[in-house]
């Protein structure tokens, strides 16, 4: 194994369940008697953070343009790994995708493996509304644009570099069938479900070794009512400027109390090939 | 009929003299002419023209020349995606626009891309190399726009997208000098005591800042191509002279409530000056460190820093400026 391969992508399109397993993670990580604050999670960066950019390139990304800024950004986390003695876990929202120059942006070069996870997008859709402050129906709409990124108004500069979504189905696609990295896929419902055996699942794909007992205390500290306690108490430095909170209520199956049946309809037919593979409707396109 | 030929004759003679004296002159003029400006406390002498530069006499204390660098340092002590250094020598490469060479504390030589654009050239010229050159003469780059407030000089800083540049135009409009935008160079007196060097009289500004401030992006030309971003000119409220460096304040966004204000003290206020200092990667070395680390010392011991938060998604200038008076409530 080259020693270059540092970075463990925890990769997803937003409002997936990324958020969950990185707080689990520090829990586990830090080894402490108490929860780790959310706001000072043990865990570096996201891969779009401006600041790094700026620091591995010498260049302020403000004076560059987003292909510019993206053709960059393979070096900037090779720079990552090459100063850093230690695994990297790396939150990434992008999906994986090529450089204008053909280059990937998330490369195997420098890549240990994938945490993916995936959420069934009839519940990002309510998620993701909330986070965005739009519509369940523009919502909808953003998940089907291939187009659609974060951080992407020009005549503004965002705290984070622009990242490419693509639509929910391609940007799902994109990591699990095109990037060619060693990766686990964790549902969100069965991190919902049975939440010890998929955590120690992915633990042990992680190679990090860790007890049961030590692995059941860090699901307790990152229980979602625990982030709403510090939530509420304190804040949370990731939350959208309009959205009410972050932490909302990190269920699995309120679209059934909350879509509308004509929206219910537009996401599977739109992302019918990927809701199937992945159990979230029958072969008849009904929702599971 | 002769006579007339031999005066047409002679007045052609004389026209292609002309023209070649001309096409000499320009020749000549181009290996004479040189540009001396006054930027960051120092005397640069320039071979390309800097219009954002305010031109002054004095003997240099650095020159930009355009020429062939080489294409790598032979023992980097750091390198990054784009840039190597060695402490002494310093090397950055911006794609299709120039590569720059910074060596000794005094000199920046230019390789410019075949289809670069002088502004773009410039862009970088006056960012990073000139950050290179002033880690090299051992004074602080802080990433950060200066405004003078009585007789002193305060420096707003903070992250990428904090408002350091939106907030030092605010107190423009209220009537207020400026010294410098996105990078604010500190020297410091005999005494120790900091001072603030003027840059010079642009900012970049956003078109949703300027929006902001109300007026009207389309007035300003963009800095790059498509980026949004503009050449905002502040000559009429420039500062050109260096001042004592009084308090940092370092802006932040927070998404829970008001704006305020809190001192930073002890270990974390070192630590946030070497964190805002423009490009600290590019201090390399024992020898240039160890200065640093010095700068800092008394940096820390003669400016007193404060973290400006302000509520995210919003601008509320005249409590931040109210904030940074001191006179709230």
């Amino acid at each position: 194994m080259d020693d270059l391969q540092k970075i463990v992508w925890l990769a997803s399109y937003p409002k997936s369940g990324n958020t969950w397993f990185r707080v689990f993670l520090s829990n586990l990580l830090s080894k402490e008697n108490h929860p780790v604050d959310i706001n000072n999670l043990f865990i570096s960066p996201i891969a779009s953070n401006r600041e790094l950019f700026d620091e591995a390139t010498g260049l302020s990304s403000s004076d560059l343009s987003n292909e510019e800024i993206d053709n960059l950004r393979p070096g900037v986390y090779e720079y990552a790994v090459r100063n850093s003695n230690e695994i990297l876990f790396q939150k990434v929202h992008d999906a994986w995708l090529n450089t204008q120059l053909g280059e990937p942006m998330f490369n195997s070069k420098v890549t240990k493996s994938v945490v993916y996870f995936i959420r069934n997008p009839l519940d990002i859709a309510i998620s993701f509304s909330n986070h965005l402050s739009k519509s369940f129906e523009s919502t909808v709409k953003i998940m089907s644009d291939n187009d659609y990124a974060f951080g992407n108004n020009p005549n503004q500069l965002h705290f984070q570099l622009r990242q490419r979504l693509l639509t929910w189905s391609n940007h799902v696609k994109s990591w699990v069938d095109e990037s060619n990295l060693p990766i686990m896929v964790l549902r969100y419902e069965d991190m919902k479900f049975d939440t010890f055996t998929v955590f120690s699942n992915a633990i042990r794909f992680l190679n990090i070794k860790a007890t049961d007992d030590e692995i059941i205390k860090a699901i307790g500290y990152s229980d979602i009512k625990e982030m709403q306690r510090q939530e509420a108490e304190r804040g949370f430095k990731e939350k959208p400027t309009n959205a009410i909170s972050f932490f909302r209520k990190g269920e699995a199956g309120s679209w059934r109390k909350e879509l509308p049946s004509e929206l219910v309809k537009k996401i599977c037919d739109d992302h019918h090939e990927i809701m199937l593979r992945f159990g979230y409707i029958d072969q008849q396109g009904n929702p599971l | 009929m002769q006579t007339t030929r031999h005066i047409f004759q002679i007045a052609n003679d004389f026209k292609k003299r002309i023209l070649t004296f001309a096409v000499i002159h320009r020749f000549l003029k181009s290996l004479i002419t040189r540009y001396t400006y006054k930027a960051f406390g120092l005397i640069i002498d320039s071979e390309i023209e800097c219009p954002e530069l305010i031109p002054a006499t004095g003997n240099p204390d650095i020159s930009i020349s355009l020429g062939n660098i080489p294409k790598s340092l032979n023992s980097p002590l750091f390198s990054g995606v784009r840039f190597q250094t060695s402490g002494k020598e310093f090397l950055l490469s911006v794609d299709g626009i120039a590569r720059y060479y910074v060596k000794n504390g005094n000199s920046i030589t230019i390789e410019k891309a075949i289809n670069a654009n002088l502004s773009d050239v410039r862009l970088f010229l006056l960012g990073s190399a000139i950050g290179a050159i002033i880690h090299q003469r051992g004074l602080i780059p802080f990433h950060g726009s200066s405004v003078k407030i009585g007789n002193e000089a305060i420096i707003l800083s903070g992250l990428s997208g904090a408002g350091k540049s939106t907030l030092a135009v605010a107190f423009k409009q209220k009537g207020y000098q400026l010294l410098s935008d996105d990078i604010s160079v500190i020297s410091f007196n005999a005494d120790g005591s900091p001072l603030t060097n003027p840059g010079f009289p642009y900012m970049k500004l956003w078109s949703d800042s300027i929006l902001k401030l109300g007026d009207n992006p389309s007035n300003y030309s963009k800095i790059r191509g498509e980026i949004g971003k503009h050449r905002f000119p502040i000559k009429n409220s420039f500062w050109d002279k260096p001042l004592p460096l009084g308090k940092i304040f370092i802006i932040s966004t927070s998404n829970l409530g008001d704006s305020k204000i809190e001192p930073i003290k002890g270990i974390e206020k070192f630590s946030m000056l070497k964190t805002h200092t423009y490009r600290f990667n590019f201090v390399v070395g024992a020898e240039m460190q160890t200065k640093h680390f010095n700068s800092f010392e008394l940096l820390s011991k003669n400016v007193a820093v404060y973290r400006l938060i302000r509520p995210s998604g919003k601008f509320p200038f005249d409590e931040l400026i109210d904030l940074v008076l001191g006179n709230n409530g």
